[in-house]
Parts: C-alpha cells; sequence; structure tokens
C-alpha cells in the first residue's frame, strides 16, 4: 500500500491473551473484549481510560455481546455459565446476574451470545439448543436444533423471527410462537456463520465447504455463492442492505443484493490484501469499511466507487475483531489481534 | 509464521487400553505440556490440566462425498485451542472405541484453519491382543483402525503366547506394513516413543520395517549358517501349522551373501515340487523345497556334503517354531546372518498395504493427473496413503500424505547427490498392486 497514508493507533493495550470476542456499547463509549482466559477489559472510550479488568468466569470464555440498547453486556464460558453485567453510573462495573445452563446434548459450551434487536431476548446458543433469556436473567423459552450443535443465530431486523444454523440447514423460529414448528431451510454441510439482511428478505449463511448459501425469505428460494478459497465467514452489509462484503479469498468481494438480487449478476471486487481476509467491519451507513488479513494488514475504504484504499493500520498478527464504534460521528475503529493486542484508530482525519 | 501445533490421535477399540495409555501421558513427567482433548464434550480449564471432551459430530461435507466427513465438534475445539498455544507443546486426541478415524483424521486436511495451526503427527491405534482376533472378522471400525495407523501398540501381550503374538503381529503387518508395531502390557510403551511418531517421515517408517518394500515372498525368515561336513540338525518344535516348508541351499562364495538377492533365486525354487519329511528323515541342500510335519516336536537330520556357508529360507519365523540349528557336535549353531521377509498374504483380510518404488523423476503434470484420477475413483477404498516422490526440476523430496480422497504434499529435504526415486504407500481395501505401479511408471518423466 504504497502511498497511502498508514493510520496510527491512539490507544493501545496489551490483552496478555488472545480474544475472542469485541463489541461496543449501543452508545458508543464502552468498549469491551474478552479473552481466551476470561479475562475482560472495559475500555471507556470517552478518555481513553481502561474502565476494568477482571477475570469473568471460571472457564475458558468464548462469547461477550452488548445490549442494543442498554448499558448491559453478557458473556459466557466453556462452563454453561452466562453472565450479565452492568456498567453502573458512577462507571462501576457490577454482576448483575449468572445462569448456569444445563449441558445440552453433553455439551455446555456457550458459543453463542445474541441480543434480539428490541433487546427484550438475549438468545443463548448452547450445544443442541438456543435458549432465550430476560434482561434479567431469566430463562423463558429454548429452542432446538436436532443436527448438531448450532454454529449461529441471527435475528430477523424486526424481532421475533430466530434464525439457527449450523449442520444441515437453518431452523427459524417465531419467539412469539414457540410451540411453532420452525421453518426448515435444508442444506447440505455444515453451515457456520449467519446473517438476515437488513430488509429481511434474505438470509445468508456462511459454509464449511468455502460458499454462502442463500435464501429468499418469502419464497424459500435458495442460492449459492461460491469461489472463496477459505471459509467465507464474514458477511457484512452495506450500503443499507443493498451490498453484501464477504471474507474468504485474499479479495473483498461484493455482491449485489439491490433490483433482483444477486443471481446471474458479476460480483465487485477489491484487491486490497496480500493475505486472506479474516475480518471486516462497515460503518453504521456501510459507506465506511475496515477489512483485516491473517497477517495483520487492516485496509480502511469506502464502499463506493473502487478507488485504492484510504488508509492503513497494521497489527502485530492476525487481525481477529474489527468494529467502527457505533456512536454518531465517530469514526473510531476498534481491533484486536490474535497475539493479543487491543488497538483504537481514528480515521476521522481520512473519511 | 509459528511451527504447526504438533497432534497425535489415540484410537483403537473398547478395551484395548487408550485410556491407561492417556492416563500414562498425563501423568508421567516427559516435559511435554499436552493438551488432550477426549471423546465426550466438557470444559477447558484456565489453569488446570488442559483436557478437552469432544462431542464426535461427524460432519458430511456439501458434495456428500463420505470421503469428506469431518468432526465439527473437532474444529470447534482446535480453533478454540490455537488461541491459547502458548499453553501447550502438542495435542493428544482420543477418539472412542467405535470410532472410525477417518473423519477425526480428514479434519485436519478439509478445515484451512486448523490446516494452518496444526500438524496431525500421527495416528497410534491401541489393540487388544487377547481379544483382536474375534473382532477383525465382525468389525470394520478395527480394521479401519488398524489400517489408518502409523504406530500400533499390541497391548495386553501378556495375556497371549510368543506364537499367537506373533501371528498377530503378522495379520497386523499384512494389514498395515507401514505401521510400526509396539508389544505392550499395561500400555507401558515409552511415551516418547508414542508421541514422536514422525508420521510423515516416511523414510523413518521405512526404517522401522525393512521388508515395506520387499516383493512378498512364500518364505518369511532367512538365516545364513556356517556348517561343518556330516549330519547335523534342525530342531523345531510343534507349532500353529502342521507343517513347514523350507529350503535348504548351498552358498559358494561367503562373501557375497546378500540375502535379499538370494530370495529372488530362491523363490524360483520354491514353486518345484516338495519332499514331504517327518521326524526320521533327513534333508540336504538342494534347489527344491522341503515339507516338514510339525504335529510334534522334530529334529530331522540336515546331510551336509562339505563345511561350507548353508541358507534355510523358512516359510514362517523362527520364532514360530523354536527354531533350533544343531552342529555335527550337538551344540546350537547361531546364524552368521538373518532376514525376516514381509509376509505373504495369509489371510482373507480385504485390507492391504500396497508399497510402490519407482526410479528416476515423475512429471508434476501426469502425477497430479495420476493421484487425481486415482484419488476419485479409488478415494473411498484408500485409508492413508504416503510417499516421497522425487518430482522433475524439484530438488527438494516432495513429501506427501493423505486420507482417502485428501492429500496434502510439502517440500522435504533436498536430493542432494542421492539417487532421485519416488516411494509410496497406500493402505486400503481391495487395491490393485499391479495396476498402481504400471499406472505410476506412466508418470515418469
Amino acid at each position: 500500500m504504497d502511498g497511502i497514508q498508514k493510520l496510527w493507533s491512539f490507544f493501545e493495550t496489551d490483552l496478555a491473551e488472545a480474544p475472542v470476542a469485541l463489541d461496543w456499547s449501543a452508545c458508543g463509549r464502552w468498549l469491551s473484549v474478552i479473552n481466551v482466559d476470561s479475562s475482560v477489559l472495559v475500555v471507556d472510550t470517552l478518555n481513553n481510560t481502561e474502565l476494568e479488568r477482571w477475570t469473568a468466569h471460571d472457564d475458558g470464555a468464548l462469547a461477550l455481546t452488548w445490549h442494543p440498547k442498554l448499558s448491559i453486556f453478557a458473556t459466557g464460558c466453556q462452563g454453561g455459565v452466562v453472565k450479565l453485567w452492568q456498567v453502573e453510573e458512577d462507571q462501576t462495573i457490577n454482576e448483575v446476574s449468572a445462569i448456569k445452563l444445563a449441558p445440552s446434548s453433553g455439551n455446555s459450551w456457550i458459543e453463542l451470545l445474541k441480543w434480539s434487536p428490541d433487546g427484550k431476548h438475549l438468545s443463548i446458543g448452547n450445544g443442541n439448543s438456543v435458549m432465550l433469556s430476560t434482561i434479567m436473567g431469566e430463562m423463558s423459552t429454548s429452542f432446538s436444533f436436532p443436527n448438531g450443535t448450532v454454529a449461529a443465530i441471527d435475528w430477523h431486523p424486526r424481532g421475533s423471527l430466530l434464525a439457527i444454523a449450523g449442520y444441515g440447514g437453518v431452523l427459524i423460529y417465531n419467539v412469539l410462537k414457540p410451540k411453532e414448528k420452525p421453518i426448515v431451510l435444508e442444506r447440505k454441510g455444515s453451515l457456520l456463520s449467519l446473517s438476515w439482511s437488513p430488509d429481511g428478505k434474505y438470509i445468508l449463511a456462511g459454509c464449511q465447504d468455502n460458499a454462502v448459501a442463500l435464501w429468499r425469505f418469502r419464497t424459500r428460494k435458495d442460492a449459492q455463492m461460491s469461489g472463496f478459497t477459505y471459509k467465507p465467514l464474514q458477511l457484512t452489509w452495506i450500503n443499507r442492505g443493498k451490498r453484501l462484503l464477504t471474507g474468504g479469498t485474499k479479495e473483498l468481494v461484493i455482491w449485489p443484493f439491490d433490483k433482483k438480487g444477486p443471481e446471474g449478476r458479476d460480483p465487485e471486487m477489491r484487491s486490497f490484501h496480500e493475505h486472506a481476509i479474516c475480518a471486516i467491519a462497515a460503518t453504521a451507513s456501510g459507506q465506511v469499511i475496515a477489512s483485516g488479513c491473517r497477517f495483520g494488514r487492516i485496509a480502511i475504504w469506502e464502499s463506493a466507487g473502487d478507488s485504492e484504499p484510504k488508509s492503513w493500520a497494521e497489527l502485530d498478527s492476525r487481525v481477529e475483531h474489527l468494529l467502527w464504534s457505533p456512536a454518531k460521528k465517530s469514526k473510531t475503529l476498534a481491533a484486536t489481534s490474535r497475539q493479543g493486542t487491543l488497538s483504537l484508530f481514528d480515521a476521522s482525519g481520512i473519511i | 509464521m509459528e511451527a504447526k501445533v504438533p497432534v497425535t490421535i489415540l484410537t483403537g477399540f473398547l478395551g484395548s487400553g487408550k485410556t491407561t495409555l492417556l492416563n500414562r501421558i498425563l501423568s508421567e513427567s516427559h516435559g511435554l505440556r499436552i493438551a488432550v482433548i477426549e471423546n465426550e464434550f466438557g470444559e477447558i480449564g484456565i489453569d488446570q490440566d488442559m483436557v478437552i471432551n469432544a462431542d464426535e459430530e461427524v460432519f458430511e461435507m456439501n458434495n456428500g462425498c463420505i470421503c469428506c466427513t469431518v468432526r465439527g465438534d473437532l474444529i470447534r475445539i482446535l480453533n478454540n485451542l490455537a488461541r491459547r498455544r502458548d499453553k501447550f507443546d502438542r495435542i493428544v486426541l482420543e477418539t472412542t472405541g467405535l470410532a472410525d478415524p477417518g473423519p477425526v483424521a480428514q479434519t485436519f486436511f478439509v478445515d484451512d484453519d486448523v490446516r494452518d495451526e496444526f500438524n496431525l503427527e500421527g495416528i497410534v491405534t491401541l489393540v487388544d491382543a487377547k481379544h483382536v482376533e474375534q473382532h477383525f472378522g465382525d468389525s470394520d471400525e478395527v480394521m479401519a483402525q488398524i489400517a489408518f495407523a502409523d504406530m500400533i501398540v499390541l497391548n495386553k501381550c501378556d495375556l497371549v503366547d510368543d506364537v499367537q503374538q506373533s501371528q498377530l503381529k503378522e495379520r497386523i503387518g499384512n494389514l498395515n506394513k507401514m505401521a510400526k508395531i509396539l508389544p505392550a502390557k499395561m500400555a507401558d510403551v515409552p511415551i516418547a516413543k508414542v508421541l514422536d511418531i514422525g508420521g510423515f517421515d516416511l523414510d523413518r517408517a521405512l526404517g522401522i520395517n525393512d521388508a515395506f518394500l520387499e516383493p512378498e515372498y512364500p518364505f518369511e525368515w532367512a538365516g545364513i549358517y556356517s556348517l561343518r561336513e556330516g549330519r547335523n540338525s534342525l530342531k523345531l518344535s510343534k507349532g500353529p501349522d502342521p507343517d513347514m516348508s523350507l529350503i535348504c541351499y548351498p552358498i559358494p562364495d561367503q562373501s557375497k551373501i546378500e540375502i535379499p538377492e538370494l530370495a529372488e533365486t530362491v523363490f524360483r525354487f520354491w514353486a518345484e515340487l516338495p519332499t514331504k519329511i517327518n521326524n526320521a528323515g533327513e534333508i540336504h541342500p538342494r534347489s527344491t523345497p522341503w515339507i516338514v510335519d510339525l504335529r510334534q516336536e522334530t529334529e530331522i537330520s540336515v546331510g551336509i556334503p562339505k563345511d561350507g556357508t548353508y541358507a534355510f529360507f523358512t516359510q514362517h519365523t523362527p520364532e514360530e517354531f523354536d527354531l533350533v540349528v544343531k552342529g555335527v557336535n550337538g551344540d546350537k549353531v547361531l546364524p552368521i546372518n538373518d532376514h525376516y521377509f514381509a509376509a505373504g498374504h495369509t489371510h482373507d483380510d480385504t485390507v492391504t498395504s500396497v508399497a510402490l518404488e519407482c526410479v528416476g523423476d515423475l512429471d508434476s503434470e501426469k502425477l497430479n493427473s495420476w493421484l487425481s484420477v486415482l484419488l476419485q475413483t479409488e478415494g473411498p477404498n484408500i485409508f492413508r496413503m504416503k510417499g516421497i516422490l522425487s518430482v522433475k526440476d524439484n530438488e527438494r523430496r516432495m513429501v506427501f500424505q493423505g486420507v482417502h480422497m485428501l492429500f496434502d504434499s510439502q517440500p522435504g529435504e533436498p536430493w542432494g547427490e542421492e539417487d532421485r526415486h519416488s516411494r509410496l504407500v497406500f493402505i486400503g481395501r481391495e487395491l490393485d498392486q499391479d495396476y498402481l505401479h504400471e499406472t505410476l511408471k506412466l508418470c515418469l518423466a
């Protein structure tokens, strides 16, 4: 990336362990990262200070997610425990509740945590099922995935439909009618990631066999996007859902989802990386993208046009997570590396 | 790039001693930090011993080929462990007794992230010497576990006699010529040997078993003796078979004794009409075989016409019949040299090992086409394959190994001044050695 301005981090800290999850609070002030040893760090990005570090679980950590509206976040671990934590007004962090789940099919790992868009439900992926918890940590409903361990979950943008993916396809449950049979979207092979389009029309899944499976929700018509070198786990919607950005290769691939959809239309390609892309983040507007590769290089670019990246940054090892601050007018990018570094970059001067 | 984490798969039928060996691996002081993946799902401790339990979720890939089944739970566990690789030096992965090792091994070839971080170093199969015979006929899993192995720990050898052990070794050797067989009781094999298999090192594997690439002969052993003129004798105990063929053959020039070369000559004699001999009989050096009655302990005379060097080629190994050669004064005579040959296929097992050797360079395009067609057509029948290949215009050895239809190759040591040749081993069901050999030769540059 000769001739392109390098972006230097304005905040950097050693996490001491490899990070497993990174998330911003809805207001964009707090940033949390949980590491493989269950140590949690909360950074107050108002003044760029470490608010607190502590060990959240007795077992290895697997998941962390902030509530979509409140200053609460949830963490999950391999011991089947989900904890809810709240950042109080005085900036202290308290444990709100702890839920110990019974092992599902012998598997007690809490690998997935995802809040419903309205924040009423926390969906918890636990072995062959997804359980729902309230904001108070009370368990309500459980949805099974008989084919195996749940690999991914995503909520319909308008709330009540919960999609669960894993081996053999996707099950879609209506959480308002939990006794109803789920909608079944079958696919041979193992599905690993899941994303509902912002308009709710499409459901996409990144697959073990280096493809993206696609369903039109209304007609259940399925299709496949292939040609990936690696597992295309990154499914990032940009331009308000009109385009989809995928990883899984050295090239960034942008698929058209406007008009009649991607079938029969060529995707756009961006060749900004020399190594496979393993993290992608888009700003809320979807206009600014950060993409990171296995060797620590981050490209920052605009989705419009096909110009070169606006800037680039570098981490000490594989890029694990990239996430733009959701705060209005913020251009802060959070990034973690496999070796355990959390970095914050300010892209406001370049985009 | 950091070095990949070596992984050893520990497999074996129910009751074969896997847990005993695993406990030894975990408790003995070998200086290695080992993460163990067991066969039931559980938890990873943060500070305590890293014992992780798996859930045995076998996933087929989208192409529906059974050769591409993988273990989804292992992918998740291994990717999680990749984030903690500074905490351990290697991984031992235990399968359930009924598990097919295929999906476990294939996981290391199919998943990119796993392939980037981990190196399948070897598969160790524990075999219960006392009870495995009863599973040979009715358990595909036992056959597969043996066929997949880089090392076989023949456990509970204290519960079988030497003859049974020898027969078992022979049968296992027929199934998988590539694996080293370690006899054991209470899984008491050196941990370092189990963990440092060098599964991809075909040269080393060949070094373990000299008979590996030799053709199969109707004899399993040959011994060279210096005998004096007169009545020597051959003492044989009652063995597992009622009789045994042998040839006593004079060697004119002792300085040129190369048993494998002599074997080619004796092999031609073996087809001659044999002479039956019993306890009262006498044999003498000649170019036709004898069949010795072994329904009871036997001591037959060996008439030696003049002082010299003589070879005995026997159908079975001397251990099976407690073979002793006695000189003219009745004293035991030890061989100057002896050699064990690969046992012929004496059982009906459809699982076999095929070893191929080809002198010269292979053409890379022809080789790729050959492998592609071979794996597409024979992939389901091929459990394991390994090879060190000499490819034209490539200064280094090409080391490849695979499972069913999946294979991986990497550059090995430079050839330097050594003669360039290719060696491959296939272990699988109903493999056609002649076809494989002839078609490989078509890949020569």
